[in-house]
């Protein structure tokens, strides 16, 4: 029981029926709700994030890494003859069918490319390197990737040509897997704050089924006694769910400064835009509907088990 | 039939609670509109277990039970709010809320109604002040005597002027000048047109008002029945 502390001549001024006529927010586990939910709306707004980068990713890999073919040409003699090599090996690739464009890597690009694998830049640029080019073709798939390496062994079989198909089906195939794994966690998310609205709505009706049941002998409606609990849920929903919002937003905005946009090789850097933030943004109200809908159910199914 | 219908129409009626005996054993009256009548008899005759019949709270083991023209037995379930806001009830352990007010609790019937305008609270406190509350609106139900808070269960009852009146024991807990000013009210609300019953062990109570006496003994209902018939 709540005192008040107002002097009769406010009280006189007061209006009748300001507050609830259940003590929702008194007694039993309520207020808890809201404190459980800010924690699932933070994983479950996390989760969507995880699958809006991941959807980012498989959207654009094709723009960025699609029609890029590396072709290894190996070193021979001194680097004049390997510098005219590289000459007529492009001008072959030129003339294949599909193929945009070929440009030699500059030796310290080359370089940098296989510092993290090979080591100290400078000795590396000392060794005599291979000759990467990197051919563009008109689209993916418009090269014949076997025809070009057949071409290309009538040359020398030590040339490899490469359209890193392995290697995107790998980082495609693990980005997939993560945005699955994003997403059944949203579900699982998703059904935790269903299961956690119901029973806080069934713990409210079952520790105030007396005030419930007077009410009922007065004369109140199922949808009177139901619309007091959604008024009260959906003031819990919305601070436990905006809480949980703020959070993830603090986390993503610190992710991205910190971290900075996630990079994968050849891959488009997959980014939060405007939309996805709306996006995010909207997991609150869909939590307040979902509350508001859902405790009305629950409220009324219980209601009508009353005798 | 070429008479009015009465408000209220019991045939044959029995209530048992659970798998217990017949508390209430083959009730037939009828209760005309506008009538006033007392429901008297010994402790644990039934009294209640009447007034809980006519509020619609229990639903009766056998018989029929026609009220305000409807068959109660096939009313549907959600039309049941809609007829007990036209039921004022003061329970014989009041069944107040305490985590409101006393005003508040006086005013839900009208707030149920949908009444929420500036007038409402003036009428509660015109009636708090009426039944001798008028110093203690913003308390507790719980921090009042069983006297006071039966006033304010009687308050809560006739604050919507119902157009039925069940009032168990309503004078049981206060003394006789504040129960005779208590069915005063009741007398107010009768002559607006309320069908008013009143369940009392209270004999002085029945003589001075002197209204028609249903009296019950061991679930039975006994001659005041006729009496009830004939009120006006
Ligand atoms: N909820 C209940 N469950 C089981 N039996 C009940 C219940 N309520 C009342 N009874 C029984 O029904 C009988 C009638 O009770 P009721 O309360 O109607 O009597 P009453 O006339 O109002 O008595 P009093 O004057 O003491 O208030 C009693 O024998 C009582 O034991
Ligand atoms: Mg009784």
């Amino acid at each position: 029981m709540t005192a008040r502390p107002a002097s009769r001549s406010r009280a006189n001024d007061r209006k009748i029926g300001r507050g609830l006529d259940i003590p929702l927010g008194t007694g039993g586990p309520d207020r808890f709700l809201a404190w459980l939910l800010a924690p699932m709306t933070y994983l479950a707004i996390l989760a969507v994030a995880v699958a809006l980068l991941v959807g980012d990713l498989l959207a654009h890999w094709d723009n960025a890494a699609a029609g890029v073919i590396s072709v290894q040409v190996p070193p021979i003699g001194d680097r004049i003859a390997t510098t005219a090599r590289v000459g007529q090996i492009m001008d072959i690739i030129e003339e294949v069918d599909g193929v945009a464009s070929v440009r030699a890597l500059p030796p310290d690009e080359t370089v940098e490319l296989l510092e993290p694998w090979l080591g100290d830049a400078a000795i590396l640029a000392e060794l005599s390197l291979p000759v990467m080019l990197d051919v563009r073709a008109d689209g993916p798939e418009a090269v014949d990737i076997a025809a070009l390496t057949a071409t290309m062994h009538e040359i020398d079989t030590e040339i490899t040509v490469d359209d890193h198909g392995i290697w995107l089906d790998q980082i495609l195939g693990a980005a997939e897997t993560v945005g699955a794994i994003a997403l059944a966690s949203l579900g699982l998310v998703a059904l935790a704050i269903l299961a956690s609205i119901v029973l806080a709505a069934r713990a409210g009706f079952a520790i105030h089924r007396q005030t419930i049941e007077i009410l009922h002998l007065m004369g109140a409606t199922d949808r009177y006694i139901a619309r007091q609990f959604q008024r009260r849920m959906l003031s819990l929903t919305l601070r436990g769910a905006l809480a949980g919002l703020v959070i993830a937003a603090i986390t993503l905005v610190a992710v991205h400064f910190l971290i900075g946009p996630v990079r994968v090789p050849l891959t488009h850097a997959p980014t939060l835009g405007p939309l996805d933030w709306v996006l995010l943004c909207l997991v609150v109200p869909i939590t307040v509907g979902v509350g508001w809908a859902v405790s009305r159910l629950t409220i009324l199914a219980a209601l009508s088990r009353l005798a | 039939m070429n008479r009015v219908e009465p408000l209220i129409r019991f045939d044959h009626v029995g209530l048992r609670y659970g798998s217990g005996p017949e508390v209430l054993r083959d009730l037939t009256f009828t209760v005309p509109a506008g009538a006033f009548a007392f429901v008297t008899g010994p402790s644990g005759a039934g009294k209640s277990s009447l007034i809980r019949l006519m509020h619609l709270s229990h639903r009766p083991s056998r018989g029929l039970i026609r009220m305000f023209g409807r068959d109660m037995a096939t009313l549907a379930k959600r039309d049941l709010p809609a007829i007990r806001r036209r039921i004022g009830v003061v329970f014989q352990d009041f069944q107040l809320l305490n985590h409101l007010s006393i005003v508040d609790n006086v005013a839900l019937p009208l707030r149920l109604a949908g009444a929420n305008g500036d007038g409402v609270r003036s009428h509660v406190l015109d009636l708090l002040r009426w039944v001798g509350l008028g110093d203690r609106l913003e308390a507790s139900p719980a921090t009042l005597s069983g006297g006071e808070q039966q006033r304010v269960a009687i308050a809560r009852a006739v604050i919507n002027r119902p157009d039925l009146l069940l009032a168990d024991e309503p004078t049981g807990n206060v003394d006789d000048e504040i129960g005779m000013r208590l069915m005063q009210l009741f007398e107010e609300l009768h002559k607006l047109g309320t069908t008013v019953i009143v369940a009392t062990h209270d004999q002085n109570l029945i003589e001075r008002l002197g209204h028609s006496v249903m009296s019950l003994q061991d679930g039975y209902l006994y001659p005041g029945l006729a009496k009830a018939e004939a009120a006006p």
